[in-house]
């Protein structure tokens, strides 16, 4: 158990890092899409849905990277 | 399109990461001796091509290419992320950028500290330091390559890439018996950034239904709107450091 934990540990950090906001905002607004188009079909602007999630995520993550260095300072 | 960025994509990913595995291996080499090293470091590639054996045959059996794309597009898609968040962080100051001849420095000292164990008449130092740097380094280029080639359908050209960039960087590093620390790291890990993050977002998409304005065109206009956002990231985050920078130097209150 503690080997799989390990295991799985190794490979979220491996893959993911730090900013796990990101993966999970990217995989719920892929299901979220996903479920979108096969119940209303697709359409090309859904595309720039997925663009602004993941560019608002990966702001969200580098204002929590900095945060750390404008607290210590202020 | 495909091709020549997958080729792009690949070689410069590997190539970085060959650079901070030329930096150990010379570290070693020159303190430990060449045999142990090379071993530790072949060991590793022979792992690392097995892997890539096994993972490309399982996944190009994978019959549901939408799942495919979904898998593959979201796992590099966020591992992307992760390198391009990195490189704005490193352009903009809030993290120290790699300094190959610092680390070379660090591993050598570590290498001349460590003891002599030897094992199957092996310095085990030598060894197993070789064969982790190698084996953890070549993990993140199995990744892209087993990624980038399977949702492609191009691993072949994706591990050809990847040879040709260890094989070209590698040749490099012995040459110089130095570490490469010319090479623009940062600039490179943000232009594979760039790529996996489009590639991933793309094939995530396309996975999941969404119809691309541009269809295969969309993967320019996905390339320069991230390119965009990296640029205004780095500007802001340059700004808000060169803040913390003159709040950090200013002199304290004395009430």
């Amino acid at each position: 158990m503690h080997l799989l934990r390990r295991f799985v540990t190794f490979w979220v950090d491996f893959i993911v890092g730090d900013a796990w906001e990101v993966a999970l905002g990217i995989a719920v607004a892929l299901a979220a899409l996903w479920f979108v188009i096969h119940s209303w079909g697709g359409q090309a602007g859904l595309g720039f849905v997925l663009l602004a999630v993941i560019l608002g995520t990966s702001w969200i993550a580098l204002i929590r990277a900095t945060a750390h260095a404008r607290n210590t300072s202020g | 399109m495909h091709s020549s960025a997958t080729v792009i994509a690949v070689f410069l990913a590997s190539a970085v990461e060959v650079v901070e595995v030329v930096t150990i291996l010379l570290a070693l080499g020159l303190t430990r001796g060449w045999r142990p090293t090379l071993s530790g470091a072949s060991a590793a590639t022979v792992i690392l091509a097995g892997l890539t054996a096994i993972l490309g045959t399982a996944l190009e059996g994978w019959i549901n290419i939408h799942a495919l794309q979904i898998v593959v597009g979201f796992l590099l898609l966020v591992f992307g992320l992760q390198w391009l968040r990195k490189a704005v962080l490193r352009a903009s100051g809030f993290k120290a950028l790699n300094d190959e001849d610092e680390i070379f420095r660090e591993e050598v000292a570590a290498a001349r500290r460590a003891p002599l164990v030897r094992h199957l008449s092996l310095d085990w130092f030598a060894f197993t330091v070789a064969f982790k740097g190698v084996l953890l380094e070549g993990l993140e280029v199995v990744f892209i390559v087993m990624t980038i080639g399977t949702a492609n359908g191009q691993l072949g050209l994706a591990t050809g890439a990847a040879v040709a960039a260890a094989v070209i960087v590698g040749a490099a590093g012995i040459a110089l018996r130095h570490p490469l620390s010319r090479v623009p790291e940062n600039s490179l890990k943000f232009a594979v950034g760039l790529l996996l993050t489009t590639f991933g977002t793309f094939w995530a998409g396309e996975g999941i239904g969404i119809n691309w304005l541009g269809a295969d065109l969309a993967l320019g206009w996905l390339l320069g709107a991230y390119c965009l956002a990296a640029w205004a990231a780095v500007r802001a985050l340059r700004a808000a450091h060169a803040q913390v920078d003159v709040l950090s130097t200013a002199p304290q209150s004395m009430d």
